[in-house]
C-alpha cells in the first residue's frame, strides 16, 4: 500500500491501534480518579473515531449480520448520552479524546491510500480480510475497555452525588448514565466474545528488517558486558549464560536453515559449525547450571539485560522468516537474504566469543555475591571436610555473601571451558562461511546494493538527517 | 488521593504473584530442557519469553514475600505453555488493579506467549 503522506515514516494502522489500546488500559487505572462526565464526553469522540474506521474496512471483514449493528447502536448510544451531558461544564477526558483522534488518523491514513474505493471483485485476499477482521476485533476491545473505564468513572461521581446533595444539579443523574455505560459494555463485549484475542493471530506482520539482528546483537553485547564488569551476581553469570545457550542454538538452527537453502555444505555442517555450536551451547549450558543454584533469592538481573537477550532472540526467529506466531511453517531460503543473515551470524559468533572472555575475567575478579547457604552446600563435597565455608551467621540470615574461594577455581574452571567452546566455534563458523562462496558478504563497502536499494538508501538517510550521528553505509553492526 | 501507584498490596495478590513467579519458573526449565534435549528451534524463544516474564514479576513480588520465591520447582516434562495458560489464569482470579503498576505488561506478555507458542 502506497500512501502521499508527506511525513517520514507515518504509523501504520496497527501501530495507530496498539498505541490505542495502550491508552485506554492505562485510562482503566485511573478512571476511578477521574471525573465520570468528562469520561462520558471523551468516550463520544472515541466511538466516532471508531466507527469512521470502521467503515473505512472491507465490508467482507465483518461478522455477517452482527458487527455493524454494533457500531451503529454504540453510535447512536454515544450521540443521545452526548446530549445528556453536554451542557455540563466539563472538558473532555484527554486520554478518550486523544484514542478518538488516533481512531480518526488511522481512518485517514486508509481514506488517502484509496483502497477502500476499490470495487473489483476479488480485491480482498483472505489475508488481508483476516487482518482486517483482527482490526476490527481490536477496535471493539479498545471500546469495551473504553466504555468499562467510563463507567469506573460514572461510579464515583455517582457516589460522591449520592452523598452529596448540592452535587445533584444534572438532569440526568450519574447512576443512571452509569448503568446505561454497563449496558453498552456487554453490547462491546458481544462481539469480541469468543474472537478476542484468537483473531489477532490474523494480523497482518511486516517482512522482517534486516537491520534488526545486527542492531539487536549491538544492544545485547552492549548490556551483558555493562551487567558483567558493574558488580556482577549470580543472578547476571545466570541470565548471561541462559542468554547465550538460547542464542547459540538460534544459530545452530540458522545454519541448519543455510544447509537445507543449499547454501552451506552438509558435511561441513555435520563435521564442524554443528559440533562446534553444540560443543559451545554445552559449555554455556554447564555455566548456567553452575552459577542458577547459587542465585540469592532478593538477587535480579538488570532488566535491560533480560530485555535485550529476548530481543535478540526474537529478532533471529523473525529474520529466519518464522515470526512467533507466524501460521505456514517456514520453507528454508525462500525469504532470507543470506549474505545478510551470514554477516549477522558471524557477528554473533564474535560477540559470544567476546562476552565468553568478559564471563571469564567476572569469575576470576568479580565478588560474584550468591546465596550463603547454597554456597556452604555445593563447597564442602569438594573440600572433603564437615567445616563450613561461610560464616554461620550469613548462613542463618540467608544472607548474599562474595563467592567462597573453594568455589572460585570451579567457576574459572568451567568459564574456561566457556572462552574456549566459543572461540573454538569462532573459528569453524568462519572457516566454513570462507569456504561458502554463497554465503560471502560483499567485500566492498555498500557495493552489493543494487541501484533501487541504493537510491532508497539515500532517501532513507537524508530523511534522518545530520543529527542521526554521521553517515550510516547499512553494512554491519552499528557499534 | 489516593494514587494508583502507591497502592497497598494485599497479602491474597502477593500469594497470587508468588504462585505465578512459581508457575513461570517451571515453564522456563521445561523451556529450556527442550532447548538442550529436543532440539525445537521454537524452544530457545520461548524458553527466552518465560525467562522475561519470571524476571518482570519478581520485580513485583514485595520484599515481604521475597523468601516464598526460594521454592523453584525443576523441569518434570510438563508443557510449559501450559504453565504459562495456567499462570495467565491464576491472574484471573483478582481485579488487575489489586496488583502492582507494571502486571498489566505481565499479563499481556503471558498472553502473546500462550497466543504465539500454542
Amino acid at each position: 500500500m502506497t500512501t502521499p503522506d508527506p511525513v517520514a515514516y507515518p504509523p501504520s494502522v496497527g501501530e495507530l491501534l496498539n498505541r490505542a489500546d495502550v491508552l485506554v488500559r492505562s485510562l482503566s487505572y485511573e478512571a476511578l480518579y477521574r471525573d465520570g462526565r468528562s469520561l462520558l464526553r471523551g468516550w463520544r469522540e472515541a466511538v466516532k473515531g471508531a466507527t469512521e474506521l470502521w467503515r473505512v474496512l472491507p465490508q467482507r471483514s465483518d461478522i455477517p449480520g452482527h458487527g455493524a449493528s454494533v457500531m451503529d447502536q454504540l453510535y447512536r448510544a454515544a450521540r443521545t448520552m452526548y446530549r445528556d451531558v453536554r451542557h455540563n461544564a466539563v472538558a473532555v477526558d484527554p486520554t478518550l479524546e486523544e484514542v478518538g483522534q488516533v481512531f480518526a488518523r488511522a481512518a485517514g491514513s486508509i481514506r488517502r491510500s484509496g483502497v477502500h474505493e476499490r470495487r473489483d471483485p476479488d480485491r480482498w485476499t483472505d489475508a488481508q480480510l483476516r487482518d482486517a477482521f483482527a482490526a476490527r476485533v481490536q477496535i471493539m476491545h479498545i471500546l469495551y475497555v473504553g466504555t468499562h473505564a467510563t463507567a469506573m468513572g460514572l461510579s464515583t461521581t455517582a457516589q460522591a452525588e449520592g452523598q452529596d446533595e448540592r452535587l445533584r444539579v444534572h438532569r440526568v443523574p450519574a447512576q443512571e448514565l452509569r448503568q446505561r455505560m454497563l449496558d453498552l459494555e456487554q453490547l462491546a463485549h458481544s462481539y469480541i466474545k469468543g474472537n478476542y484475542p484468537q483473531a489477532l493471530a490474523g494480523e497482518h506482520r511486516e517482512p522482517p528488517d534486516e537491520s534488526r539482528v545486527p542492531s539487536a546483537i549491538a544492544t545485547w553485547d552492549v548490556y551483558v558486558h555493562r551487567a558483567l564488569t558493574k558488580d556482577p551476581t549470580a543472578a547476571v553469570m545466570t541470565r548471561v549464560a541462559g542468554g547465550a545457550v538460547l542464542v547459540a542454538d538460534q544459530a545452530q538452527h540458522l545454519w541448519w536453515d543455510a544447509v537445507r537453502a543449499g547454501r552451506l555444505d552438509r558435511d561441513r555442517f555435520d563435521q564442524e559449525v554443528g559440533p562446534g555450536l553444540e560443543a559451545a551451547a554445552g559449555a554455556w549450558q554447564t555455566a548456567q547450571e553452575f552459577f542458577d543454584q547459587l542465585q540469592h533469592r532478593n538477587d535480579k538481573p538488570p532488566r535491560n539485560l533480560t530485555d535485550a537477550g529476548w530481543g535478540l532472540v526474537a529478532g533471529l526467529q523473525e529474520v529466519a522468516g518464522s515470526p512467533p506466531g507466524a501460521a505456514p511453517p517456514r520453507e528454508a531460503g525462500d525469504q532470507v537474504a543470506w549474505p545478510t543473515l551470514a554477516r549477522s551470524l558471524q557477528s554473533l559468533h564474535a560477540t559470544l566469543a567476546g562476552i565468553a572472555g568478559a564471563f571469564d575475567d567476572a569469575t576470576r575478579t568479580a565478588p560474584l555475591l550468591v546465596d550463603s547457604r547454597a554456597a556452604n552446600r555445593l563447597a564442602r563435597p569438594g573440600s572433603g571436610g564437615l567445616e563450613a565455608v561461610v560464616t554461620a551467621r550469613d548462613v542463618y540470615y540467608k544472607r548474599a555473601v562474595p563467592l567462597p574461594v573453594e568455589l572460585r577455581s570451579r567457576a574459572t574452571e568451567v568459564a574456561g571451558e566457556v572462552v574456549r567452546a566459543s572461540r573454538a566455534s569462532l573459528r569453524t563458523v568462519l572457516s566454513a562461511t570462507d569456504h561458502s562462496p554463497a554465503l560471502m558478504p560483499a567485500p566492498a563497502v555498500g557495493s552489493h546494493l543494487g541501484q533501487v536499494e541504493r537510491l532508497v538508501r539515500s532517501v532513507q538517510l537524508e530523511r534522518r538527517g545530520p543529527a542521526a550521528g554521521g553517515v550510516d553505509l547499512g553494512v554491519g553492526p552499528r557499534r | 488521593m489516593r494514587d494508583a501507584a502507591t497502592r497497598e498490596l494485599t497479602p491474597e495478590a502477593a500469594q497470587v504473584l508468588v504462585q505465578v513467579h512459581r508457575l513461570l519458573w517451571q515453564a522456563t526449565n521445561e523451556a529450556f530442557a527442550a532447548v538442550v534435549h529436543r532440539r525445537d528451534p521454537r524452544a530457545a524463544p520461548l524458553a527466552m519469553s518465560c525467562s522475561r516474564l519470571v524476571d518482570l514479576v519478581h520485580e513485583l513480588v514485595p520484599p515481604s514475600h521475597l523468601e516464598e520465591l526460594a521454592d523453584r520447582p525443576e523441569a518434570v516434562g510438563a508443557d510449559p505453555v501450559e504453565l504459562v495458560r495456567l499462570a495467565e489464569a491464576l491472574t484471573r482470579t483478582m481485579p488487575v488493579d489489586r496488583f502492582p503498576v507494571g502486571m498489566s505488561e505481565v499479563v499481556v506478555l503471558m498472553i502473546d506467549t500462550v497466543r504465539d507458542f500454542s
